[in-house]
């Protein structure tokens, strides 16, 4: 992968997703989400992972997105637009990670492992389709359908916390 | 045998909780006059070896941790078992008229009865932990429900003060299972600690014990909680609770680090020292009867601290038997001063001077004669036995400390027979006493006059004939490792 | 490995699954009313059956064979993982039980499959040694976690609550993942056992220790250690009663068995030392720093609650204070004095907060003035609530005790020189206030009158029929935590020789 496509895929993903926070829009804010998603898709891809970077941008950045602004357009949120940032708070968030951030470089600068060169990623191949699908029915079978009753829960949580109740 | 009065008083715990409150004084009277007489049997028996920690029961318990049921019995341990027999009966007997939940009131009773069996009879430390600590919440529940001035804060403080004390002796008990790898008192006291380890391991295990015997400057827990509590609580408190820390400092503290023990005594017999003549002259200033004998409990578990800290055989055993008489005086001085009070609604000094008790309620005016009298150390009742014993002790290691001493006995003398007269005899100056102020029913009832009687033959039997208790005590003594250094 | 196989290994989670999929069918065909609460009908068959389900799940973990391994961990089955599956499956029967109370619960059938979905999180994440299916176990456990917690939709802490807890939740959520890639990235090894010997043959890039303490950051997160806590107070205090109880007790006992397995199994080689003079940098000194800052925190903010669920929330930040100190003990004794805390903390706050769901049903709320006089309304609620709160704060002869004794002897043998002392003595002094706020809660239910002649909302009779079971349940309880005091040999010898 060539440093220059990294950084940019990844300074891409870094900016619109701190876009999606300090947008007052939601219009905004959800496509700068779908923006920085294509920025993780290309980062999978630039790992030869296709397979991924295509689902990232068909699925995410592609059908989620399109339901997220549907049910934004549906809703009125004026009231959020309106609402003004709150700088301090803002400074402060930004003071704690400016510090953690400052810290870690620091503390990692110090260590004369860091001085080390990172070892070379193993070679994989995981972008074919069908190696995927052996493993998800295969070794990762498991996680695989644990997940499906994770989206279960995720579902009833979502119609029991939105509905309506009759009083 | 002696181990039944774990169980009776447990079980008569749990069945005065349950049984209609009608029968609960039963129950508890049932199972106090049990453990005192398995007591007194115990003590008084034929062919006992009470020169060893003789082993009663011992069961395993947490096999994976090393923990074991096991009870034993010497001399020193019989002769608290008996003041806690004693003690309790008389308790119950004075809170014959508790009517505000009977039920809970016993229970707790009980309960603090039984775990300090508990704690005289263990010889694993893990068990004599939990005993010790069992004694706290019943304390709690006594004092804030069934007490008077101010009880909610002397409950607090001294369940508060007990559990940091109780911290303490956490911290030594751990450290020594940790170091030494067993938890039986028996291997623990044959077990050479290093004497870096013991410096300051002793301090902080002896500390722990002393903050329930009221060491100076750990003591204001006493003075408030025992006003605080109801009079059976007060009993309690002065008759067994605080005998518990000194117990345990001297069967655990001393015994398991006789290096530090070395290293620390004068400071020890220092504060001792203070706290005698200190508390005795607070006493003086009371005006609240309960305070002033709060402090006298205070000043004499001085003496108790001061006979351990001489670490001779005489010394110690004073001390176990000064445990033994203040048990049985500070119980009896607690219960008369709650008599009063059931009866006057007060105790504050003045106002007493002004009814002139001693000829409305006869009785309880010649017991706390008695007990005033065996307070001040009169020949012939157990305070005098045993602090002599502790002062002829003490005249051997710290001479300078028994000249302190005798100027704290002169302050007792004063405090005591100035609460004596202000309480009972009354503004003499007028010769007459204020119509309006008299007691109606002044006399004692009979159960009253049964717990007091019990006590004063108590305080007169070991007054007259010391031996009775000391040839029991003195074996055991001998054989402490901590002497021998 | 044949799907056969992963079906028999895996029966047990199947089975709660299954439950699940029961106990919401059943509430979609008869729970459906025009307004109003769940019927009692609905509600008590749901129970009945999520009860069943779940001693059914238990009795199958016991046939299940001593030892195996499927996909390189993913699925363990051991003596010690059985064990806490099924001490998992106790806490959420009593659960089950005890949220019978809840009548002003509506959509009751979608809450019982969410307690037993939960279940199955935390099945997977005691029964698995691969940090994938931990990781899915977690937000599995967390999602229906959050769900639940924000389910009384009547009430408005219960939303605030819920919200607070998702949002800090998948903040760690992220944080963990993070760092679990980054472990993957530098090991090439997602197997806990497989983890631990790679650290300690390779010089380790400061990367790997930024990925530790970040995977670390989620399980502190779960045990509520400070400064992780912020959303547990909010959590129990809004929660519906049963839920902040299956937080505290089952979601508790299942992080800290993982966190163990992950730091003494997979981190092993790069623990470090946290003794008083001789620090040794790794992942022990940064656990007794939390550990010193939980009690700290947890004790001295839990003085002035007036809240008695926020009380013990704050009060659970203590305790897992106390419990991280048998991890940074480590070793075989460590891990055992912590799990048999974290499982008598766990029974005993499943008690606690049932009494408190009995006082809130009765006086519409749960402030420390709510419980006041409940000793002449309830001599048997009071009484188990006494036994609950004695023992949180560690009094003999209460279960609580004896795991304080087990938790700071192993502490203090663990460092050399008794290193840890200071911080025993910490904990000591952290017990010694957490005492008077737990006796002044015990002063209010025993000495205070209550206040409120006419409590808002109308009264429950107390002995009613339908609260018999579930006031059964609180005496089992406050039995089993008397016992475990008393008789802690059993538990202790089957956690020892469930390491094998």
């Amino acid at each position: 992968m060539s440093p220059f496509f990294f950084w940019t895929a990844s300074a891409l993903m870094l900016v619109f997703g701190a876009a999606v926070i300090i947008n007052r829009n939601p219009v905004a804010s959800a496509l700068s989400l779908v923006v920085s998603f294509l920025g993780l898709a290309a980062l999978f891809m630039s790992l030869d992972a296709f397979f991924l970077g295509i689902i990232q941008v068909l699925v995410y950045a592609g059908a989620v997105m399109v339901l997220f602004l549907f049910i934004i357009m549906l809703l009125d949120l004026r009231a959020e637009e309106r609402r003004r940032i709150n700088f301090v708070a803002f400074a402060g968030g930004a003071a704690v990670a400016v510090i953690f951030f400052g810290q870690l470089y620091l503390v990692i600068g110090h260590l004369h492992q860091a001085k080390l060169p990172f070892a070379p990623l193993a070679p994989m191949q995981v972008d074919d389709v069908h190696r995927i699908g052996l493993l998800l029915f295969g070794s990762y079978n498991l996680p695989f359908q644990i997940i499906g009753v994770l989206i279960l829960v995720a579902t009833i949580g979502v119609i029991v916390l939105s509905k309506r109740e009759l009083h | 045998m002696i181990a039944w009065t774990i169980y009776l008083t447990l079980a008569g715990a749990l069945l005065a909780l349950l049984l209609p409150r009608i029968l609960a004084r039963w129950v508890a009277l049932v199972a106090t006059a049990g453990g005192f007489g398995l007591g007194l049997a115990a003590l008084f028996a034929q062919h006992t070896d009470f020169a060893h920690f003789t082993t009663i029961v011992r069961v395993p318990w947490v096999p994976a941790l090393g923990m074991n049921y096991h009870l034993a019995a010497d001399g020193i341990s019989l002769t608290m078992t008996l003041v806690t027999g004693l003690t309790a009966l008389a308790a119950v007997l004075f809170s014959w008229k508790v009517e505000n939940r009977p039920n809970e009131f016993f229970f707790w009773l009980l309960l603090v009865v039984a775990g300090s069996y508990g704690v005289f009879l263990s010889a694993d430390l893990f068990l004599f932990f939990v005993f010790y600590e069992l004694v706290i919440v019943p304390k709690y529940f006594l004092i804030a429900i069934w007490g008077s001035t101010n009880k909610e804060y002397g409950a607090m403080k001294l369940t508060l003060y007990s559990f940091l004390g109780g911290a303490l002796v956490f911290i030594g008990i751990l450290v020594a299972y940790v170091t030494a790898g067993t938890l039986d008192l028996l291997q623990l006291t044959q077990f050479q600690f290093a004497p870096q380890l013991q410096a300051w391991a002793f301090p902080v295990l002896f500390l722990g014990f002393a903050v329930l015997g009221g060491i100076w400057p750990f003591h204001t827990w006493a003075p408030t909680g025992h006003v605080a509590a109801p009079t059976a609580g007060s009993m309690l408190l002065a008759g067994i609770v605080m005998k518990l820390g000194a117990y345990g400092a001297l069967r655990v503290a001393l015994n398991l680090f006789p290096l530090g023990f070395q290293m620390w005594s004068k400071w020890i017999a220092v504060l001792a020292v203070i706290g005698i003549v200190y508390a005795a002259a607070v006493a003086l200033r009371q005006n609240d009867l309960k305070f002033v004998i709060g402090y006298s409990s205070v000043s004499h578990m001085g003496f108790v601290l001061l006979g351990l800290a001489t670490a001779n055989v005489l010394g110690v055993s004073g001390a176990v038997l000064q445990m033994f008489s203040h048990g049985v005086i500070g119980a009896l001085l607690f219960a008369l001063a709650g008599a009063v009070y059931y009866r006057t609604h007060t105790r504050n000094l003045n106002d007493l001077s002004l009814m002139g008790l001693s000829r409305t309620m006869p009785f309880i005016t010649f017991a706390f004669v008695v007990a005033s009298a065996a307070s001040m150390g009169i020949p012939g009742f157990s305070g005098f036995a045993a602090e002599i014993t502790i002062l002829i002790g003490a005249w051997k290691t710290f001479p300078l400390a028994v000249g302190i001493t005798g100027l704290g006995m002169v302050l007792v003398a004063a405090f005591t027979l100035r609460a004596l007269k202000k309480s009972f005899f009354g503004d003499q100056t007028g010769g007459r006493v204020r119509q309006e102020t008299r007691v109606p029913n002044g006399a004692a009832t009979l159960a009253e006059k049964l717990g007091a009687s019990l006590l004063i033959c108590a305080t007169l039997a070991v007054g007259l004939y010391p031996k009775l208790l000391l040839d029991r005590i003195m074996p055991a003594v001998e054989t402490m490792r901590f002497l021998h250094r | 490995m044949s799907y056969l196989e992963l079906l028999r290994l895996a029966a047990p989670e199947a089975i709660v699954v299954l439950t699940a999929f029961v106990v919401l069918t059943i509430g979609l065909v008869t729970g459906r009313r025009e307004a109003g609460d769940t019927p009692a009908a609905t509600a008590g068959l749901g129970a009945l059956v999520a009860a069943l389900g779940l001693a059914i799940a238990a009795a199958t973990i016991v046939r299940l064979p001593g030892h195996a391994t499927l996909f390189h961990g993913m699925l363990v089955v051991s003596p010690l993982n059985s064990l806490f599956q099924v001490i998992v499956l106790v806490l959420a029967f009593f659960t089950v039980i005890l949220a019978r109370g809840e009548r002003l619960l509506p959509n009751k059938g979608e809450y019982l499959a969410m307690i037993l979905l939960a279940t199955v999180g935390l099945m997977l994440l005691i029964g698995s040694e691969e940090l994938l299916m931990i990781f899915i176990g977690l937000e599995l456990t967390g999602l229906s976690l959050y769900v639940m917690t924000a389910f009384d939709k009547a009430s408005q802490t219960s939303a605030e609550a819920g919200l607070k807890y998702f949002l800090f939740g998948s903040m760690a959520s992220a944080f963990t993942l993070f760092g679990l890639s980054l472990i993957y990235g530098f090991t090439g090894t997602t197997s806990l056992a497989a983890i631990g010997p790679r650290l300690a043959e390779q010089a380790l890039p400061p990367l790997l220790f930024v990925g530790i303490v970040m995977t670390l950051i989620g399980f502190l997160f779960k045990i509520a250690a400070a400064p992780f806590h912020l959303w547990a107070p909010d959590a129990y205090q809004g929660a519906p009663v049963s839920t902040a109880g299956f937080i505290a007790s089952g979601s508790k006992v299942a992080s800290f068995i993982v966190l163990g397995k992950i730091l003494l199994i997979g981190f092993g080689p790069v623990s470090g030392s946290a003794d008083w003079h001789g620090l040794i940098a790794g992942w022990t000194p940064i656990l007794a720093v939390l550990s010193a800052l939980s009690i700290l925190i947890g004790n001295l903010v839990a003085l002035v609650q007036k809240n008695v669920r926020r009380l013990l929330a704050y009060s659970a930040v203590a305790h897992g204070g106390y419990t991280l100190l048998g991890l940074i003990a480590g070793g075989r004794a460590g891990f055992s004095a912590t799990l048999f805390y974290t499982t008598i903390y766990a029974v005993t706050l499943v008690g606690a907060f049932g009494v408190v769901g009995f006082v809130r049903r009765e006086n519409g709320g749960d402030d420390l003035a709510d419980f006041a006089g409940l000793r002449a309304r309830s001599p048997l609620l009071a009484g188990c609530m006494a036994i609950f709160l004695l023992s949180l704060a560690g009094l003999p002869p209460l279960a609580g005790f004896f795991g304080k004794f087990y938790l700071f002897s192993t502490a203090l043998r663990a460092g050399a020189n008794h290193g840890l002392l200071w911080l025993v003595a910490l904990a000591l002094f952290g017990s010694l206030i957490s005492l008077y706020y737990y006796l002044i809660v015990l002063k209010v239910i025993f000495l205070d009158e209550n206040a409120q002649a006419t409590p808002a909302v109308a009264r429950y009779d107390f002995e009613m029929r339908a609260d018999y079971l579930p006031k059964m349940t609180l005496l089992v309880l406050a039995g089993a935590v008397l016992l475990l005091g008393i008789i802690p040999g059993t538990l202790v010898a089957r956690i020892l020789a469930s390491f094998g």
